[in-house]
């Protein structure tokens, strides 16, 4: 029996004694409490994840929420694995890799891979996943990715060559994102678009099965790794409201969550069964302005909002240990290629200062502006903080609430005045920060949603993705950087950290550097 | 009556469905986008997107496209999920379903013995107790229950469990599924309750009732037969109250994250799902409508002099 089983069948029969007048009430949670714990080196339990979002399709190649890249990550293997401190590339399916010339990628699977079904992993099964994701007529999300790559092979049995059209800087990450799960051809070709409700990859855990209020996977015995996963199941609860969650880790029904918001992880701090971790987060919140329209499209309206708002008052009832203000700096400290120390600290906050330049402007005595965000948690608090904020300078700002995927629709269709949103890395570069926002317009260096235009920009924009020169490519990114700080076409507000609540009766590897793609084949009861 | 009833159930039915289909693209929000997390895809695969689901054609056409499947027991597959709709409310109907059953069975078993000693007692403190009790649990929003229930027996007393919806259909099940049936039951009982004590006053006064305590017949025969006329008042109140209830379920599912259609719902109109919330709402119509014919029956069997 496992731990939680073990748990639920105490508390069970905890209540049929009580029903029965064999326990009083009164004693009942210092009985329980007494309860808990127990055992070392368990291995198998079933561990339940709890997450806020609904779990969309398990097919890598259609966007299924945060909640289905969790759920993901444990059903699919990549090639390649990062360290999550050192953020060093380690083998995963690949056991070797080379970049022989700009336009080759080479990787040398490992032998004696099996995925769910049987079927043997080979080198034309990645080949098969690359061109799949970069077929524009799949309509993969990720294949913005894949934008420059021209085809991929398989050499050998083993062996996978990926020939590019041009050089791009962003494709080297594929190895370890999740876009980067391989798939079994076999299994695809035999099901085509069902292989999003009844997923085969070569990952840790299987699939066994789903509805609206959960995902149930459990321990592949034929995985690569020796000895791994330990774990025996692994249940993905969909909870939407923080209280049940908290609550639940609190019971210790719940052994891992990311989804508790972040004014509230102080009340999970003092409870003894839950370990809080706190690790850098590779995500930003901002505010994104309108710079193809009035009155955004003024350098001086942008650092005059700018310098109105205080982000450190913004996070008052945050702490700085969950989120940092940010005070300059667009990309948080630690992403390979950030600016951090040279931008952080670089904008202040000045009314009179932000008078002057609004002075300067076609809108001196203020105007009307709309700020779109998601409800709750550091959105709203921030579109609320900004609303009073900017009051002092004439700007009158209506908030308008809306769930995450309409912000976006919004942001694509260019029809917003501000926009208040995160944007969490897909991959460990600082060209996940900045692909969507800004740049030339439209095409393959992204939609540009804030329609900011600046040669200057694109140009370094250019060549931080296409030069084969990592020293040009470094500074390329830092001017984009020092760019972006100066002429502010987005505010960046703050930096939230990653926080993972953890069961104390787990024992989990460190947080990696995106959670979104945490795997779960190293944790254990203990 | 009911042949009346069931003739006004199919345009009912299409008026619904029209006006959520329309409903749903009159709104700002794209489904592709959705689809495509924000990342920076070419119109090439957009237009894929579209394609697949029939979001380049004319709203007439796909309509009729979408109805025209639905009439034939296709009502699509989610979009966010890529599960076909058909499962997904298989999943979460049964749910939803012994949620609505569960509260309602509770609220009686709470209601009805309030009601009758209110009704018994009136003008005592009892009396006072009971209606001024009921009407505290009215006005606390079944949200806020819902999360103060949590709170108290999961958070403070660690009794029941905080979400899911258990195993099986024993103990654990029960564990699981009590507090979310008492959350909705409170809810649901002031209603009944003074629908029920002033039912009840009313029939008491009643000639035939006077009659027959006259004639000496025994007071919990007398009672039986006050309570079946005053109960017509709370089963047609049951009906008004079947709109509020899935309303009610909406949230209690939403909080105890039970899996059921109201959770399915919220997720849905967040991932801008047509396929999913077009089905979802044409169904609660259809409850709606069928609940009401329902209580219709009933009322008609209690007292047959019912609709005359």
């Amino acid at each position: 029996m496992d731990a939680l089983e073990r748990e639920r069948f105490t508390r069970g029969y905890l209540l049929k004694r009580v029903a029965q007048g064999g326990v009083g009430i009164s004693a009942l949670p210092a009985v329980l409490a007494a309860c808990g714990g127990g055992g070392g080196g368990v291995r198998g339990g079933t561990l339940t994840v709890a997450h806020v979002e609904e779990v969309g399709t398990l097919d890598p190649k259609v966007w299924g929420g945060f909640a289905a890249i969790y759920v993901q990550s444990q059903i699919y293997d990549t090639l390649q694995r990062q360290d999550p401190t050192t953020l060093e590339i380690k083998p995963g399916l690949a056991v070797e890799w080379e970049n022989p010339d700009p336009l080759t990628y080479r990787y040398t699977l490992r032998p004696g891979v099996k995925f769910h079904n049987g079927e043997p992993l080979t080198a034309d099964d990645v080949a098969f996943t690359f061109n799949r994701i970069a077929d524009p007529k799949e309509g993969a999300w990720e294949q913005y990715m894949f934008q420059r790559v021209e085809k991929a092979t398989a050499v050998d049995e083993l062996t996978v060559e990926v020939k590019m059209k041009e050089p791009d800087h962003q494709f080297q990450f594929i190895g370890y994102f999740e876009g980067g799960n391989i798939l079994n051809r076999k299994h695809v070709e035999e099901l085509g678009e069902e292989i999003g409700t009844n997923p085969v990859g070569c990952g840790p855990f299987k699939f066994v099965s789903r509805d609206p209020s959960q995902v149930v996977l459990e321990r592949f015995d034929g995985y690569w790794e020796e000895g791994k996963p330990l774990l025996g199941r692994v249940e993905f609860r969909n909870i939407k409201d923080p209280t049940t969650t908290i609550s639940g880790l609190r019971s210790g029904d719940i052994h891992l969550t990311y989804d508790v918001p972040k004014d509230q992880a102080r009340v999970v701090e003092d409870f003894n069964n839950v370990k809080v971790e706190v690790v850098p987060g590779w995500e930003h919140t901002v505010l994104h302005m309108a710079n193809g329209k009035e009155p955004f499209s003024d350098v001086n309206v942008r650092q005059a909002i700018r310098h109105a708002i205080d982000t450190n008052a913004a996070l008052a009832g945050f702490g700085e240990k969950y989120v940092e203000p940010a005070t300059g700096a667009f990309v948080p400290d630690g992403v390979p290629f950030s600016a951090y120390d040279e931008t952080q600290g670089q904008t202040e906050t000045d009314l009179e200062k932000a008078r002057e330049l609004l002075a300067q402007t076609a809108v001196a005595n203020g105007f009307k502006a709309t700020v779109a965000v998601n409800p709750g948690g550091i959105y709203e608090a921030f579109a609320l903080s900004i609303q009073k904020q900017l009051q002092p300078l004439g700007i009158e700002i209506e908030i308008k609430r809306l769930p995450a995927p309409d912000t976006i629709a919004l942001a694509y269709s260019h029809d917003f005045d501000m926009i208040c949103m995160y944007w969490i890395a897909d991959y460990t570069d600082i060209s996940s920060f900045l692909l969507q926002w800004y740049g030339p317009n439209g095409g393959e260096f992204g939609p540009n949603f804030t329609e900011y235009s600046n040669p200057e920009y694109d140009r370094f924009y250019e060549t931080a993705l296409t030069t084969t020169d990592d020293a040009e490519r470094e500074d390329a990114f830092r001017q984009c950087q020092l760019i972006l700080t100066r002429d502010q076409p987005s505010i960046c507000l703050a930096f939230p950290r990653t926080v993972r609540f953890t069961s104390t009766k787990v024992t989990a590897p460190p947080v990696p550097p995106v959670y979104v793609y945490d795997s779960y084949r190293e944790i254990a009861f203990t | 009556m009911i042949l009346r009833r069931l003739a006004a159930f199919v345009p009912i039915v299409i008026a619904v469905s029209v006006l959520i289909f329309l409903a749903l693209r009159v709104v700002p929000g794209d489904p592709v986008t959705v689809l495509t997390a924000g990342s920076p895809v070419g119109e090439d695969v957009k237009a894929q997107l579209r394609r697949e689901f029939d979001l380049d054609k004319p709203l007439v056409a796909q309509y009729f496209l979408w109805a025209g499947d639905a009439i034939r027991g296709d009502l699509g597959i989610s979009l966010k999920s890529r599960v076909e709709v058909t499962e997904l409310l298989g999943q979460s109907f049964p749910v939803t379903l012994t949620l609505l059953v569960g509260g309602l069975i509770l609220s009686l078993l709470i209601s009805i013995p309030l009601g009758v000693i209110a009704a018994l007692r009136q003008g005592s403190l009892l009396d006072q107790a009971i209606i001024g009790g009921t009407l505290v649990f009215l006005s606390i929003p079944i949200f806020t229950a819902g999360i103060l229930g949590i709170l108290v027996f999961s958070f403070w007393l660690d009794w029941l469990p905080s979400f899911g919806r258990g195993d099986g259909f024993g103990l654990d099940r029960l564990e699981h599924l009590i507090l979310p049936w008492g959350v909705l039951a409170l809810a649901l009982t002031a209603a009944q309750t003074n629908t029920l004590r002033a039912g009840m006053l009313d029939v008491l006064n009643r000639d035939y009732i006077l009659a027959a305590e006259g004639r000496g017949l025994r007071r919990r025969a007398v009672l039986r037969h006050a309570l079946r006329t005053a109960l017509v008042p709370v089963v047609t109140i049951l009906g008004v109250q079947f709109g509020y209830m899935i309303v009610g379920t909406v949230l209690v599912d939403y909080v105890f994250g039970l899996g059921g259609i109201g959770q399915l719902l919220v997720d849905s109109v967040n991932q801008r799902d047509y396929p999913v919330i077009q089905a979802i709402v044409v169904m609660i119509a259809i409850a709606f409508t069928a609940a009401t014919l329902l209580v219709d029956l009933v009322c008609n069997w209690l007292d047959p002099r019912y609709g005359e």
